[in-house]
């Protein structure tokens, strides 16, 4: 796939400890070596591997190390190629998956729709569903549980939702927008007469997808 | 935005800018789209490390698919104890573990990946020598210790972190060092005569 | 009524709610859900699930009548209350009017899943 997508591209190492000739204190691994001009194979390794090119002044001009690094050089070529190699189908595999995925559905409680005459249900997975996307509509929100309980003997519903909200503006006006934007949504898109519909607001909502510059994944999630 | 890019699973949902976290919470209560969304975000480098690890991409469909289901059916119990993208290579990587030992596979002799391009390995074609000697990383690759492999493979092949191998492998940031030491090790003098 | 007729007042109650604008499809019950996802696993073609095993129809206890439970799946677009009120209407006329000799008959429709535009087929 042509997409530049940071999710599905495998980036060079770039990031993790780069234990250099600081590091000679910590117990050398199994199997180790140590080079004629005193550095550790497996250290000169991992800083060739994970350190930008040329960083330590030592390495660019030991012949020692040189070497050792110019050992990896045909392994690094191969990787290079095996990263680069196309995965199998995600589209084949993907539809299987949402085919029992979709056969093992969890439907939640059933909840009674807003007709005294009828006897209609909802299931809550469902309800959900459409009132976590009308919180979504409102900027800087983004719904994440949301639980739905019936409320007496009638056809009354109580919700119960947990937002990541963006910290650009005050947390109990976004909440407020978002109240409204379930109550109106509920009414509207569903038919279940809500009575109250509580929010607490459980993280900050950073960028989504993140900003990410220079080599290394991308952090994944932006909520705490 | 180029939104004709996405593929159509992913370029209609709404969840699309939606954090990982959040996605798991919802799909934890029954939402299938948000669970749709998360495999369509992570199911590339899923798929990739599990060719890595079985050596055949049906082996590799089948591993992930069955990761993914299992972790369908896992939701309600994950507690956000590690990033959803850890703990589904964890499930991945035991799914692939599994499959080996039921059956274990050697890497086919013939297995001949496509060439990257742009890579000055592969231009203008890569020779017959060049494919032995992918071949022969792949078999030098089957032969190392299973803990080997994943620490290589997560770490050369899919660029994750110490601190990620270390929660995928159940293990110190240090073993996996000492594993990757030790893979590069085997590796290099199976590509001996390649140099 | 014999097994050959209930067969035939789901396929009625089936068709009936069908019919109904804004109902995408009926959720087959979890027997022939996860018969369908063997048989997919099995096989790759796809595997078709008849639409009555969205239906569920039982006698009453005291044997004086029907009650009927319709699981379906909506498009999106419409409330939700509207299209479920509409299916209840439709399946209770239809299975009234397919009995032979006239029973109470009760109906229940349960919304199970809303289907967004790209997965409706």
């Amino acid at each position: 796939m042509a997409l530049d997508d940071p999710h599905t591209r495998p980036e060079p190492p770039g990031d993790g400890p780069r234990p250099g000739p600081a590091a000679a204190d910590v117990p050398p691994f199994a199997g180790d070596e140590a080079l004629p001009c005193g550095r550790l194979l497996s250290r000169v390794w991992e800083q060739a591997q994970d350190a930008a090119p040329a960083t330590d002044p030592h390495t660019v001009s030991c012949p020692y190390c040189r070497e050792a690094v110019e050992g990896l050089a045909t392994v690094n070529a191969a990787t290079r190629v095996l990263r680069a190699e196309d995965p199998p189908g995600l589209h084949a595999v993907a539809g299987r998956v949402m085919e029992v995925v979709r056969a093992e559905v969890r439907l939640g409680l059933l909840l009674p729709l807003a007709d005294s005459d009828r006897d209609l249900r909802i299931a809550e997975s469902t309800a959900a569903k459409v009132l976590r996307q009308a919180a979504d509509t409102v900027p800087g929100a983004r719904a994440a549980t949301c639980r739905l309980v019936p409320e007496g003997d009638g056809s009354d519903v109580r919700v119960t939702m947990t937002l990541a909200a963006a910290l650009d503006r005050p947390l109990p006006d976004r909440a407020h927008q978002v109240r409204r934007s379930v109550f109106h949504s509920a009414g509207q898109d569903l038919g279940l007469a809500v009575t109250a519909v509580d929010i607490t607001v459980v993280g900050a909502l950073e960028p989504w997808p993140p900003l990410t510059v220079g080599p290394g994944l991308p952090t994944h999630g932006g909520t705490q | 935005m180029e939104r004709t890019a996405f593929p159509p699973l992913e370029r209609d949902l709404p969840e699309r800018d939606v954090p990982d976290r959040l996605l798991a919470v919802r799909a934890a209560e029954g939402d299938e789209d948000s669970f749709a969304v998360l495999v369509q975000r992570h199911g590339r480098p899923l798929l990739a490390l599990a060719r890595c690890m079985l050596g055949n991409p049906q082996d590799a469909e089948e591993a992930v698919q069955d990761a993914f289901v299992g972790a369908w059916r896992r939701l309600p119990e994950y507690r956000y104890s590690a990033e959803f993208r850890t703990w589904m290579y964890r499930i991945t990587v035991n799914r692939c573990l599994t499959m080996r030992r039921r059956r274990p596979s050697p890497l086919s002799l013939n297995t001949v990946v496509e060439p990257a391009t742009g890579d000055a390995w592969s231009q203008p074609a890569r020779s017959a020598e060049q494919d032995a000697a992918i071949a022969a990383l792949s078999r030098a690759l089957a032969a190392l210790d299973d803990g080997q492999r994943i620490c290589w493979i997560l770490r050369e092949v899919q660029g994750l972190p110490y601190k990620d191998i270390a929660h995928v492998t159940r293990t110190s940031e240090q073993t996996v060092r000492g594993r990757l030491f030790r893979a590069r090790r085997s590796l290099q003098e199976a590509m001996g005569p390649w140099r | 009524m014999t097994a050959t007729g209930t067969t035939a007042l789901l396929g009625v109650a089936a068709d009936a709610a069908l019919t109904v604008p804004g109902v995408a499809g009926l959720q087959p019950r979890l027997a022939h859900r996860l018969a369908a996802a063997a048989a997919t696993r099995a096989d790759p073609m796809p595997h078709r699930t008849p639409p009555e095993a969205g239906i569920r129809a039982d006698r009453a206890p005291d044997g004086s009548g029907w009650h009927i439970e319709v699981r379906c799946v909506l498009a999106e677009g419409r409330r939700a209350l509207d299209i479920a009120r509409n299916v209840h209407d439709q399946v209770r006329t239809a299975v009234i009017s397919h009995l032979p000799v006239p029973e109470p008959v009760t109906v229940t429709v349960t919304v199970t899943r809303i289907a967004a535009r790209y997965d409706a087929a």
